[in-house]
């Protein structure tokens, strides 16, 4: 006769490794994702630098919104 | 701004001036992008084969878009410079982040400066082995080799590529540690120079590699989707033993783009620099910062972004990666259109340039590590015992020996493993970059200082700002380092245990140091007034125009103060003591605040100094001043003050006369407004220099004097110049003398005059035709040496 099922160390420890990589799934998932919005966002920095560097470059003057007066 | 460091402190403390802001001799921008691309450049020379036997012939589309995101962290540097903060990379990222995160920062930093050299040495091995080799293969084809000599190889002659390059790094190494502790100064004439060298390479690479595209076509570079991703083992480190080494791609297909960036990261090392040299720049320093950082990110993405596309285009598959995986470029050169011999010289040509590229990264390495290990010193971080001075270079060589000594066991422990390095050396570049980016995140909102740029786009929400661009930067840095962490075990292990020990050494250091520097902080406020200026002036001492300043150094050799204050009457002319705090380019990125420029070191310094002055009854000025180049220094400090002399003791280094010629150099070097004054070298045997610094009458011998007489008396004879007077004849004869070294009579002018040197006595200033200020150094001339011996005079005042 089997033992109860709660004391199968086997199924304790499929459940453990079941959560664990949920776990791992939801964490690969969020660095994912901080990845694609940091992605997105350093493109559009990447697009503003570049316009600047241009206005720069040809000496019009450093960017209006970017430029803070000294306190 | 002029600040009291201690208000309302008692008066019978000795006062002691610390300028806070640093006299430099500023640089262009052209010149501070050359400093930035010496170690920005190097990483070209072996970054791509890294990331390609990482993850697959793809690799140069991630280095492309790591060079394209290098824009971003870039401007996150640029804010960084741009605010006005004292301090040192610790203290401003403890003021951001706290101890503990502050400490792992540092630790990461030195990680990445430790293995800059070992990389850079290594990596310059392995293209010089490679190309003794293919010479050796060369010279085998056309027979040109011995049968003796096959004997010996069994074979073609060749040697072990990773073990020259171990032999070849560690000399280079052995070599800079030697130069860091005499504290011989890198100028950034040198760094433009290499990186006018690089320039022509690059011309040359493009333009060939553009004609042989055309000859013979290309092999197209698979595109960066994960399906083309090939991992290499080592590549998912601790992954490869979990269910995602099988189908990375298909079960998550941006982790595996995610995992490739982070193995081509390494491309875009270096980017650091910027905020080491950003102190230097000439003014307008932010316009010039930013022109000067659109050239780096410009350069460096066509260096290291093209060559790398160009790798995978030219080389054949066959051979890339097993024989040229880590001198690319030297492949590159080789599968070039056109002759062999003259792919072999342009080979030749690639591998000096990059000995000279990464040689100069080994040694930015060092000079970089002492300026970061310095500054956690002088906060407390590490024991003091560290930044005692050499007893002959002045230099903080126990640093500089643990600094080289750790990079020398790298480079060994490698065993000239380029690929081995570039892992660990890319968990210190990532993790630097992480908490640069998060320190100044946090600094948005702690920090409410000068500010002169911010990394676009912020928006504002409910009348607060929320820096979009800048959390983007660190979102994308954070998630790369993180997945490093689990795909780069070799460098997990190295990075985090290296970081570890640093960490503890700090933190240990820091507790045992708390109370030593209370007591010390406690003495020093006792004695010592510390006056904070921003710039150096003579209302901010107290003190007359025609002033002596006396340069000190090291507390044990002061004769020459003593040698001062025997011959100066103090009611007629006062006297400054002044010490020049130097830190080499790269060794840090903020100025430093008043405490860490007056540090331990200094108050035993101005203590002796002010024993000695007391032991004559005599009232001295202490002035302390950061400084870059210490001849700049004085000059700036001597002009600024209206000093009439200057007094040293005879260098260690060097020889008086080449004393004067630097200070010589650094007075040519120093904007307007500027006076002449005297400069006085003592002797240990109290014989004496004197050099006039500056323009000034020469001497003029009495033979001369009597030529110019007869000529006078002659052209007065003449109808029409009786009113004549002698020195219309000196302007006429110089004038002309102009005028015929400015045309075809330079040569002949140059030679009669090597004929004078040559014939002259023994010349003190021994500098040839080279311009320099100084007086004709002989010694019956301008400059004058004697032996102190009789009753005492004053030094010479006065120009």
């Amino acid at each position: 006769m089997l033992p109860p099922a709660r004391l199968y160390p086997v199924q304790g420890l499929s459940a453990n490794i079941t959560r664990m990589g949920i776990l791992v799934t939801i964490a690969i998932r969020l660095i994912e994702g901080m990845f694609a919005i940091g992605a997105i966002g350093s493109f559009i920095v990447l697009i503003l630098t570049a316009i600047e560097d241009i206005e720069t470059l040809a000496g019009v003057g450093d960017s209006k919104h970017t430029e803070e007066q000294p306190t | 701004m002029a600040s009291s460091y201690q208000p309302g402190a008692p008066s019978n403390r000795v006062r002691i001036v610390v300028a806070t802001s640093v006299m430099l001799t500023f640089i262009s921008y052209w010149r501070a992008a050359a400093i930035v691309l010496n170690d920005l450049g190097s990483s070209a020379f072996y970054a791509a084969g890294i990331a390609e036997q990482a993850i697959g012939k793809s690799a140069p589309w991630f280095i492309v878009a790591v060079m394209l995101f290098s824009f971003t962290v870039r401007a996150v540097y640029v804010e960084s410079c741009s605010m006005f903060v004292r301090g040192g990379v610790y203290r401003v990222v403890k003021e951001a982040l706290g101890g503990t995160l502050a400490k792992m920062s540092v630790s990461a930093l030195m990680f990445d400066y430790i293995l800059t050299g070992p990389i850079s040495g290594v990596s310059a091995g392995q293209y010089i082995a490679g190309l003794i080799n293919d010479v050796f293969v060369t010279l085998d084809t056309h027979g040109w080799i011995p049968r003796a000599v096959h004997a010996i190889f069994h074979g073609t002659p060749h040697v072990n590529v990773n073990w020259t390059s171990v032999v070849f790094a560690g000399a280079v190494t052995i070599y800079f540690w030697w130069q860091n502790t005499k504290g011989i100064q890198e100028s950034s004439e040198k760094a433009l120079r290499v990186m006018q060298i690089t320039t022509v390479m690059v011309v040359l690479l493009l333009g060939w590699s553009a004609v042989t595209l055309l000859k013979q076509g290309y092999q197209p570079v698979p595109w960066p989707t994960g399906h083309n991703l090939q991992f290499g083992h080592e590549a998912l480190g601790f992954l490869n033993h979990t269910d995602l080494a099988h189908d990375l791609a298909r079960k998550f297909g941006l982790l595996g783009i995610l995992i490739a960036f982070g193995h081509s990261v390494l491309a875009m090392s270096g980017e650091e620099s910027l905020a080491q040299v950003n102190r230097e720049l000439a003014s307008p320093k932010l316009k010039n910062l930013k022109r000067a950082a659109i050239i780096i990110a410009i350069y460096s993405f066509v260096f290291t972004g093209l060559t790398a596309l160009l790798f995978v285009m030219i080389i054949p598959d066959s051979v890339r990666v097993p024989v040229y995986k880590d001198n690319l470029i030297a492949g590159l050169a080789m599968y070039l259109w056109g002759p062999q011999l003259l792919r072999l010289a342009f080979r030749a040509f690639v591998v000096v340039v990059g000995f000279l590229i990464l040689s100069g990264a080994v040694n930015t390495a060092i000079i970089g590590s002492n300026g970061v290990l310095n500054r956690i010193s002088e906060d407390g971080v590490l024991p003091d015992w560290f930044r005692q001075p050499h007893p002959r270079f002045g230099t903080t060589y126990r640093i500089v020996n643990l600094v080289v000594f750790l990079q020398l066991f790298t480079i060994l422990a490698s065993r000239g493993n380029v690929y081995w390095l570039g892992e660990a050396y890319a968990f210190g570049v990532i993790w630097s970059f992480t908490f640069n980016s998060l320190a100044m995140l946090v600094l948005r909102y702690k920090y409410k200082g000068e500010r002169g740029w911010k990394v676009p786009p912020n928006i504002q929400i409910g009348g607060r700002e929320i820096p979009v661009g800048l959390a983007s930067v660190f979102l994308v840095l954070l998630s790369v380092a993180i997945v490093n962490l689990f795909t780069k075990s070799l460098a997990t292990e190295a990075g985090v245990g290296f970081a570890a020990a640093f960490f503890l050494v700090f933190t240990v250091s820091e507790r045992a140091n708390r109370r030593k520097h209370a007591l010390a902080e406690q003495h020093l406020q006792e004695h010592f007034q510390l006056l904070q200026r921003d710039t150096v002036d003579r209302s901010g001492l107290g003190i007359r125009p025609g002033n002596v300043l006396v340069t000190v150094r090291d507390y044990n050799t002061l004769n020459h103060l003593r040698w001062a204050l025997e011959r100066i009457d103090v009611k007629e002319q006062d006297i400054v003591v002044m010490s020049a705090r130097i830190s080499q380019f790269g060794t840090a990125a903020y100025d430093l605040s008043t405490e860490q420029i007056f540090s331990e070191y200094e108050e035993q310094l101005f203590s002796r100094a002010v024993n000695i002055a007391e032991s004559f009854g005599k009232h001295v000025s202490l002035l302390v001043v950061p400084a870059r180049d210490v001849w700049s220094a004085i000059v700036q400090t001597a002009i600024n003050l209206e000093s009439s002399a200057v007094v040293s003791g005879l260098s260690s280094k060097m020889t008086a006369q080449e004393q004067s010629i630097e200070l010589g150099r650094a007075w040519e070097g120093a904007p307007e407004p500027k006076r002449q004054f005297v400069f006085q070298v003592v002797h240990p045997d109290r014989q004496i220099d004197t050099f006039r610094i500056g323009p000034h009458t020469p001497s003029i011998k009495p033979e001369d004097v009597h030529l110019i007489h007869r000529l006078w008396l002659n052209i007065t004879r003449e109808p029409g110049l009786d009113k004549l007077h002698h020195h219309d004849i000196v302007t006429e004869a110089l004038t002309r003398f102009a005028r015929e070294y400015a045309g075809r009579d330079r040569q002949e002018i140059l030679k009669e005059l090597r004929k004078t040197c040559k014939a002259a006595p023994a010349r003190a200033g021994g500098d040839g035709n080279k311009p320099t200020t100084l007086a004709p150094a002989r010694k019956d001339d301008d400059v004058s040496r004697k032996k102190d011996e009789g009753p005492p005079s004053p030094p010479v005042c006065g120009p």
